[in-house]
Formats: C-alpha cells, sequence, structure tokens
C-alpha cells in the first residue's frame, strides 16, 4: 500500500497538515498500533492537478 | 433480574458513550494542520480529509490555537472564526479569541466522498499561526 493509499482508505488515526515548499502540502499520518509514521508530500491534493512529490515510511 | 436481562451489577459489563468506544476499538480519527494567516480576514484551511466511500467522519469535538508571527505582537488581541465544512458548505461555526475547545453534543456527519475541512478566518490586525484540527470517529 502507497502513502497515499493509506491517505485515502482511511488507514490512520492521527493526520497533520502543515505548509511544504512551492504551495505543497505535507500530510503525516499514524495510526495506533502502528510504529510506523507515513509522510506524504503532495501538491494540490484532492484536486485534479493532484500531484504526489514524495512518499516516505519512518519506521521505529 | 428477569431471564434475558444482561447483568449490569458487579462491575461485569460497561457502558460507553460512542465517542470513547471509538478510541477502545481504534476507529477514533484526528486531523489537524497550521496555517499562516494575513491580517484582517485572511482565511485558510488547515485540513483536508476525503473521507473514504462507505464510511462516515462524525467530528465530535474542534479547536484552534492562534499565535502572532511577530513577537511584538504576541499580547495582542487574537480574535477568530472556525468553521468545519463538508459538502462545500460550513457545517459548525465557533469564534473566540486566542484558541478553544469546541464540543458537538450533536456531531457533524461528513459521508463518504465529501471532504471534512476545517477553516480558520484571522479576525486580527495582525498576521498569525494557527494551528486548528477535528477530532471524532469513522464508521
Amino acid at each position: 500500500m502507497t502513502v497515499r493509499e493509506r491517505l485515502a482508505e482511511g488507514r490512520f488515526n492521527d493526520m497533520s497538515r502543515e505548509d511544504g515548499p512551492d504551495g505543497a502540502d505535507i500530510i503525516t499520518m499514524t495510526k495506533r498500533g502502528d510504529p510506523s509514521v507515513y509522510k506524504l508530500l503532495v501538491r494540490n491534493l484532492y484536486r485534479e492537478d493532484e500531484e504526489v512529490l514524495r512518499e516516505e515510511v519512518i519506521e521505529r | 433480574m428477569a431471564s434475558g436481562y444482561p447483568d449490569f451489577e458487579g462491575g461485569k459489563q460497561k457502558v460507553f458513550g460512542v465517542e470513547t468506544w471509538s478510541a477502545l476499538v481504534g476507529s477514533e480519527v484526528h486531523i489537524n494542520g497550521s496555517k499562516n494567516l494575513a491580517a484582517f480576514g485572511d482565511s485558510g484551511y488547515t485540513v483536508q480529509y476525503a473521507v473514504p466511500a462507505g464510511k462516515t467522519f462524525y467530528v465530535t469535538q474542534f479547536y484552534v490555537v492562534a499565535y502572532a508571527q511577530v513577537a511584538a505582537n504576541a499580547e495582542l488581541p487574537l480574535p477568530f472564526r472556525i468553521d468545519i465544512e463538508s459538502d462545500g458548505a460550513p457545517k459548525a461555526r465557533a469564534g473566540g479569541n486566542y484558541g478553544d475547545l469546541f464540543l458537538l453534543p450533536v456531531p457533524v456527519a461528513v459521508d463518504g466522498g465529501d471532504e471534512a475541512k476545517v477553516l480558520v478566518v484571522n479576525l486580527s490586525n495582525h498576521a498569525v499561526t494557527v494551528i486548528a484540527g477535528a477530532i471524532g470517529y469513522v464508521e
């Protein structure tokens, strides 16, 4: 499952958004019982011209 | 007790509100985000969440905290407005100064396919940074 798919399927308990570079959003997700942190750098989230720039899984 | 009824005595059973129950079964959802807002009415969505098809996100509370971007303005008033939007329209609205937590005895229900959004409007006369979010559960 990609990080973007995780967001689409709602497989998280906590989701944060902050401004990223050049108008992109940084989305961070965590889920109880899962030690990993899922990060997504995306421009125009949920819009027709959505562009996923980077995905990252931080395993703890 | 009459047969067929659960025995609530002796502490063998517990009753939970749906909000607390969601944390017990892992269906709680917290969404939040931050935004820099200019003075005099600048607004922005701190976070948006497209609810998966077939699910419903029930928002039971929302919150915001605001602080001055410039240290010299730290003690000035920080009035704000916060909206919970879905279906392209505000469903819950509140306002205050500096920040607050707002409880919704009747949750805002965001159906699958819609986006739950948190909008903050800076009503102060100086630039602020806001952190705002919504808490609830998904079924």
